[in-house]
This record gives structure tokens, C-alpha cells and sequence, in this order.
């Protein structure tokens, strides 16, 4: 059993993209799995083609008032599950810093999962708070996509100065680049600039390809919609890579 | 969490054409087409996926192949694996969570064909207002068999989509009311195996014995120890042709088992008449011995090879090398024992003993009491000399009683399992466990230092046969060190655990399950 999550603190950056389209993948090779949507957006839920809804919202569930197995919803993929978002996850924050030991919460909710599916996936909203440091001492990976900017390469330093402050340095970082335009000079810049400076970096990258955001209209991950497209390769050949940082297969 | 679904036959007479196109006409499915397939089934020797409730498959269609675990009762997919032949150990697998899951079921068992299925699907699905599946239907029509083929009932299958329960609900409402469908007494898998003959979970390790606490005491004891020769049979092939180790495994436990109840009931049978038996099953644990301590260093030889700095560990391999050949050759000869006649006419005289013992017995001592006053008086003996025997070990008592204790242990723990199902069942299972944590430190405390003796053993064996590389003696030295460390830890741990086992509550269940002669509620 692993857990990753998508992560980033810059928003629109392809987080839910990637959980959506690697989570589809490794169902269709036959594992479990499972996407928790943690956004209060529930963007992830809606590609899932499921309504962001929790039966007593995220307290009900953070406060063991409903269990994690009542609350799950299949999707039109065998063997891909979600955990979907509720609009009160906007206070899951509140909820969590209520409960003396957030992480111990979260670790409560994850054990069932744990015991079920072979990938977690969680996709998390875009900021630094209670919740994601929670998921930063859960996670076996995080999976941080970066647009190739000056400004993203800000963020992504933030995001490894908060894990040293927190001293969570431990946690497995997969950064890899995420809605790559090579027509703009600034990014082939930077894609031949940062995996020297950081060689953790993944070497696959998303392009930035319509038939991603088609995702939103077709509700289906693109290796569904456009099996043969190069974004869906571009995804099979970023899990494939992920998989073997994570030692598997 | 099991799936929620339901499993319908089709009569015979019913075509699936009309049937599909009334389930068309009522719900708005959408018809994913037909599929043919092949399906070889397997499992272990011993059932253990069958036992979860899982059953495993090699399916092939025109263009693919894959591994398939399903759940047994609705046919539900749970996991798959593409592109892969059925491997015979799970280690086979590459590694990722369908190989980390089959593991954690099979453990060291080799996966075996149980029965071969041909199956045409036809699949549809049922969809929500946000165009979600949210259940799925298929036709199944089956044929079974290796060779030539045996038509199976056709099925309906529909199982929902986690968290939408409601509409694969009314789909078997349908079903029921409007299709008159009976719902399936057993899976596809049960019929298939039934269709030659076959019943799964034909074999457990742990065979129940229907026990009646008044029977007279020989007739019991003949059943079990009858059992007990058919566990020691029916692992014969596996064990000479080496398919796990867990077949002599099996057949060692069933043999010291016998062994045991022939010394510890001998009160209900004629001395004269044990005595050759008696002689015969020790030379039968003999023989047995030498193939299973070698499996047991291959199996943990990894984790032996953990005690040392990672540095040390590549000296080992001539040593894992030399096991494996002294492996080939033992079981060689195990496995030649095993078809001599001597075995031969030990099993066969053996069961005719048990079948007809002969008028002799009768004067045997306990064989006319009830079974119950005699298991009662044989464990609470038992419970006593090891209660006694245990009370008496101080931290400088020598190795030896703490070995001997172990065989204490044993015997007790083989006459409760014996006679369990005369005993409340709550009651004996609590009982059993304290009983469990005890042996557990003796046999980490044994094990330990037989292991540590075996390693200088093999290690001298070895030098006899050509010259030894000086790293790979001090590994294997080192090892046997680390071993010692561990059984010194085993050691210390004794008391507590021991003490644990001998508290209040657990003497006062002791009394209450086996003293004789006690009063009843
Ligand atoms: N590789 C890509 N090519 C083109 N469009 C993309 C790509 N990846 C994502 N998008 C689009 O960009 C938008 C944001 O993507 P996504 O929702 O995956 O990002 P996010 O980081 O999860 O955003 P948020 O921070 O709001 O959660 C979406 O409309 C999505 O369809
Ligand atoms: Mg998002």
C-alpha cells in the first residue's frame, strides 16, 4: 500500500489532473485504488462523476462520527474508488486544529484504506495549512507539479523550506513539470536548467495538451477519452517512472 | 470490505437473448457488448484464497491475458495483473501490490490448477443521472473442464458499484419478481469443481473430528487418529515431489500429532498391540527430519542473513549454495523412503489397526469410559506437570528443563486441540491463545539454539567437502552468535511470559475446563 499525494501550493497547476489520470492507470493495471478529494472544490469528485457530498460533512467524518467505508463511491472504473469532497472540508482545518492530535485523525481515517487499496491517492487543495502538513507526515510521496516559471520554482523552494522548518525532510519529493508549453522559451529555460540544480526531479512531463482540459467536458481520464493522444502517454510514462522511484514492478 | 451483489441461475429453458431484452426494456443499461473467455482457476493445496472468500484466475481472452483475484461469491473483480502467467509462488511476481497481496494470502504455498471454466458474457451497465456506472449486470453462460467439456448453469450476476447500492437492488428485485430467477446456492467456481467431482476445501491442515463428550473414549481416539493418517496420506505426493514445503510440513505435524495421542492415550488401547506403532511413527518423524530443517534454513534465509551487517551477508551465498545441495540429496532419499514398503505397510496396517482393532483392547483401562471423563483427566494431568515443571524454573535452571518444558507445552497443546470441540468453544479458544504465547517463547528459545548447533553442523559438513572460504565461516560463526544473543533474549523473556500464563484468570479457566471430578453447572 502506498500513499502519494498531489501537491502544490500554487493553484492550477495540473494537481487534480494528475491524481485523476495516474489514479485511472493504476486501477486499469488492476490495482485498488482510491482517490481522496480534498478540496473543498472537489474538482477530483466531479471528474469521478460524483456529486462533492459527505453525508455530515468532513467533521462527522474527522470526529469518527461516520466511518470512512460508509462514505467511499466507486466509479465507472473497476477497481477506482473515491473518497469524495465535501464543501465543509473548507473548514477541515478548524475541525482538525479542534481535535488534539490532527495527525492522529487522519492516521484513523487512512487505516481502513490501508488495509483495502494498493495506491491512496490524495488530491490536495492549494495551500499550506493543518491539513497538508498532516498529509505531508502520511504520505510515502509527494507528487508536486511545476509549470515551468521563475515564479513556480518560488514556490516549489517554499514548499521544500517549510518541510526543512517542519523538519519533515524525509518525505520523498517527486516534483516533475506539469502543463510544459515548448514553444515558450522560458520553459525549455527552465526544464534544462532545474534538473541539474535538483536532480530528484522527475524527468517526465505533462504537456500542456487540450485533450487534458477536455477532461472537464468528457468527465473521464484522458488515457479514456484519448488512449492514443500524447498526453496519455505522457501520464503512462510519468507512472511508470513514479513507480520505479517507489520501488515497484 | 466484502461486495455488494447478487448471483442468480437461469433456468435452462430461459433464453438469454429474451432475457437481456427485458432487462433492456425495464432499466436503461447500456449493453457493453459479449466476451468469451478462458479461466483457469487455482488455489493452494490447502484452499487458502477460497478460504478469504477469493478466487484466483488465469483469464484469456483473443487479445489478452491476465491474472484475475475475483470475490468468490459475486464474481467481482477485485484486483488484476496484466500480461502475466500464474506464477507458482508469489515471489515470482514482480514486485507491486498484486504480488504484496497474494503473498500476505498464499505465504510460501504453490499455487496449483484446481479446474478449468469457458465463459461467454454478455455485460451491461447501468448508469446514474450524472452518466456514472453505477451497476453492472452480466449474462454468464459457463462450461467446465480440462479435457472435455461440461455445460454449467447459466448465471446472472449483478454487483453494485461501492456506495450505490440501491440500484443493482432493484435490478435484483427484478430479478426475483419479474424474471423469477432463484438466486445461486453456490459460486461458479463450487459448480465447476462439483462438475468432476470435485468440493473445495477438501484439505485443512487443522481437520474437524465430530466429537460426542459421552462416546466411549476408543472410539474417539480411533476417529482422530484416523484422521490424523489420512493428513499424513494425502501429503505424500506433494512432499516427494517437493511442491511446497508445506506438504512435509503438514505431514511432520500430522505425524508428531499421532505420535503424541499414541503416548498419551495409550490407557485406552492394548500396550502389545501400540507397541509396534509406536516404534514405527518415531522412525517415520525421523526420516522426515533432516528435508524439513533444511527447508526451514531456505525459507529463512533471508531473514537470517538480516542478523548481520549487510557487508557480511554476500559470504553466505556459498553457504545458501551448499543447503540447496544438501537439500536435492535429502530429499532424494525422503522421497524414497516414502514409496518403501516399510512406509507402505506402516500406513496400511496402521488403518486397518484403527478400523478393526481386534477384541484385545477392551481390557484396555480407559477405552470403555466416556470420552469426556478421560480428556478431562489427560489434559488436567497434562496442565499439571507443566504448571509444576514451569513454576520450578528459575533464571539459573538449566537449558535443558526449559526444552523439556517445551515438550510439556506441547503435549498439552495437542491434547486441548484433539478434543476441542468437546469443550465450550469460547472457553478453550481463550485458553488455547494463553496456552499459544507460551510455546511461542519456548519454541523461539529452542529454535534459536537448535538453529545456532545446526549452522556450526552444516558449517563443519561443509569444510569436510572442499576448502571454506574464511569470510564465509565467520559469517556463518557470526550468525550463530547472533542466534545465541536471541535465545539469551528468549530466555529472559521466559519468566514474564510464563507468569502471564500462569495468573489468576487463566488457572481458574484451567480448572473450571478440565479438573475432574468436578461439579456441573
Ligand atoms: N497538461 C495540461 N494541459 C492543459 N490544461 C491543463 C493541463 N493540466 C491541467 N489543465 C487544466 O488546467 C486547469 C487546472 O488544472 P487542475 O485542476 O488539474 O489543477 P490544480 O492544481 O488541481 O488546481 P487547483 O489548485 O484549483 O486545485 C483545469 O482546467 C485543467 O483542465
Ligand atoms: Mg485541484
Amino acid at each position: 500500500m502506498r500513499i502519494l499525494a498531489t501537491y502544490n501550493l500554487k493553484g492550477g497547476v495540473g494537481k487534480t489532473a494528475t491524481a485523476i489520470n495516474l489514479a485511472w492507470l493504476a486501477a486499469s493495471e488492476g490495482a485498488r485504488t482510491i482517490v481522496w478529494d480534498m478540496d473543498p472544490q472537489g474538482a477530483a469528485s466531479f471528474y469521478l462523476r460524483t456529486r462533492p457530498k459527505i453525508r455530515g460533512g468532513s467533521k462527522a467524518l474527522l470526529k469518527g462520527k461516520r466511518e470512512v467505508d460508509e462514505v467511499i463511491k466507486g466509479t465507472d472504473y473497476e477497481n477506482l474508488d473515491l473518497l469524495p469532497a465535501d464543501f465543509s472540508y473548507r473548514h477541515m482545518d478548524v475541525h482538525l486544529e479542534d481535535t488534539k492530535k490532527p495527525v492522529k485523525r487522519i492516521i484513523r481515517l487512512l487505516r481502513p484504506l490501508r488495509a483495502e487499496y494498493d495506491f491512496i491517492f490524495l488530491d490536495c487543495a492549494p495551500s499550506i495549512s493543518t491539513v497538508s502538513e498532516t498529509v505531508f507526515k502520511v504520505v510515502d510521496a509527494l507528487l508536486i507539479p511545476l509549470i515551468p516559471t521563475t515564479l513556480s520554482l518560488r514556490t516549489f523552494q517554499q514548499i521544500v523550506d517549510f518541510l526543512d522548518k517542519k523538519n519533515l525532510q524525509h518525505v520523498q519529493l517527486l516534483p516533475f513539470f506539469s502543463m510544459v508549453d515548448r514553444r515558450k522559451r522560458m520553459h525549455t529555460d527552465i526544464m534544462t536548467r532545474l534538473p541539474l540544480e535538483w536532480p530528484g526531479m522527475l524527468l517526465s512531463s505533462i504537456p500542456y495538451a487540450s485533450d487534458v482540459e477536455k477532461m472537464g467536458i468528457r468527465r473521464s481520464a484522458v488515457g479514456e477519452h484519448a488512449a492514443n493522444s500524447v498526453a496519455a502517454q505522457a501520464y503512462r510514462d510519468l507512472w511508470s517512472e513514479i513507480k520505479s522511484r517507489l520501488d515497484i514492478y | 470490505m466484502s461486495e455488494h451483489g447478487f448471483q442468480f441461475v437461469i433456468s435452462p429453458r430461459d433464453p438469454v437473448e429474451t432475457l437481456k431484452i427485458r432487462l433492456l426494456r425495464t432499466f436503461p443499461l447500456v449493453d457493453d457488448g459479449e466476451m468469451p473467455r478462458r479461466r483457469q482457476f487455482y488455489d493452494t493445496f490447502d484452499w487458502r484464497l477460497y478460504g478469504k472468500g477469493l478466487t484466483l484466475e488465469e483469464e484469456r481472452t483473443e487479445q489478452t491475458r491476465r491474472i484475475v483475484m475475483r470475490d468468490l461469491r459475486t464474481g467481482a473483480v477485485q484486483r488484476w495483473a496484466e500480461n502475466l502467467e500464474m506464477p507458482r509462488f508469489a515471489e515470482e511476481l514482480p514486485r507491486g501490490p498484486f504480488r504484496e497481496r497474494l503473498a500476505s494470502i498464499i505465504e510460501m504455498r504453490a499455487l496449483l490448477p484446481v479446474t478449468e471454466v469457458r465463459t461467454h458474457t454478455h455485460q451491461l451497465r447501468l448508469r446514474d443521472r450524472e452518466d456514472k456506472t453505477v451497476a453492472r449486470v452480466e449474462i454468464e453462460l459457463a462450461a467446465a473442464g480440462f479435457s472435455h467439456l461440461q455445460r454449467l448453469g447459466k448465471r446472472l450476476q449483478i454487483v453494485a458499484v461501492r456506495g450505490h447500492p440501491d440500484p443493482a437492488n432493484q435490478l435484483a428485485a427484478f430479478a426475483t419478481e419479474h424474471l423469477h430467477l432463484e438466486p445461486a446456492s453456490n459460486s461458479l467456481l463450487d459448480e465447476a469443481l462439483a462438475s468432476h467431482g470435485r468440493t473445495a476445501q477438501d484439505y485443512s491442515s487443522q481437520p474437524a473430528v465430530d466429537l460426542d463428550p459421552r462416546e466411549p473414549a476408543h472410539e474417539a481416539v480411533r476417529r482422530i487418529l484416523l484422521r490424523l493418517a489420512h493428513t499424513i496420506e494425502v501429503n505424500v505426493q506433494g512432499t516427494r515431489e517437493h511442491v511446497d514445503t508445506e506438504y512435509l510440513h503438514d505431514l511432520r505435524v500430522a505425524v508428531r500429532r499421532t505420535r503424541s495421542m499414541i503416548g498419551q492415550l495409550r490407557s485406552v488401547f492394548d500396550r502389545d498391540q501400540l507397541r509396534p506403532y509406536r516404534d514405527e511413527f518415531r522412525w517415520l518423524g525421523g526420516i522426515t527430519g533432516p528435508c524439513r530443517d533444511l527447508d526451514v534454513y531456505l525459507l529463512a534465509f533471508d531473514d537470517l542473513a538480516a542478523i548481520l551487517p549487510a557487508s557480511q551477508r554476500a559470504a553466505l551465498e556459498p553457504f545458501r549454495a551448499y543447503l540447496q545441495k544438501r537439500h536435492v540429496e535429502e530429499q532424494r532419499r525422503l522421497s524414497e523412503w516414502l514409496t518403501s514398503t516399510r512406509f507402505r505397510s506402516l500406513m496400511s496396517n496402521w488403518r486397518d489397526f484403527l478400523v478393526h482393532p481386534g477384541p484385545l483392547y477392551e481390557s484396555a483401562p480407559d477405552a470403555k469410559r466416556k470420552l469426556k471423563k478421560v480428556a478431562d483427566e489427560r489434559i488436567w494431568h497434562a496442565y499439571q506437570v507443566l504448571r509444576d515443571r514451569g513454576r520450578a524454573i528459575k533464571p539459573k535452571t538449566k537449558a535443558a528443563r526449559v526444552h523439556r518444558l517445551r515438550i510439556h507445552a506441547k503435549k498439552l497443546r495437542y491434547l486441548m486441540e484433539f478434543f476441542r470441540g468437546i469443550y465450550p468453544r469460547k472457553k478453550i479458544g481463550v485458553y488455547v491463545g494463553a496456552l499459544k504465547r507460551l510455546q511461542q517463547n519456548l519454541g523461539d528459545f529452542h529454535d534459536y539454539h537448535v538453529q545456532a548447533d545446526a549452522l556450526r553442523k552444516f558449517a563443519a559438513g561443509m569444510a569436510q567437502e572442499g576448502p571454506v572460504d574464511d569470510e564465509t565461516l565467520r559469517a556463518i560463526e557470526a550468525l550463530a552468535r547472533g542466534l545465541g544473543k536471541k535465545q539469551k533474549q528468549a530466555r529472559k523473556q521466559f519468566h514474564n511470559v510464563f507468569d502471564d500464563f500462569d495468573q489468576q484468570s487463566n488457572r481458574a479457566l484451567a480448572r473450571e475446563l478440565f479438573r475432574p471430578g468436578k461439579k456441573k453447572k
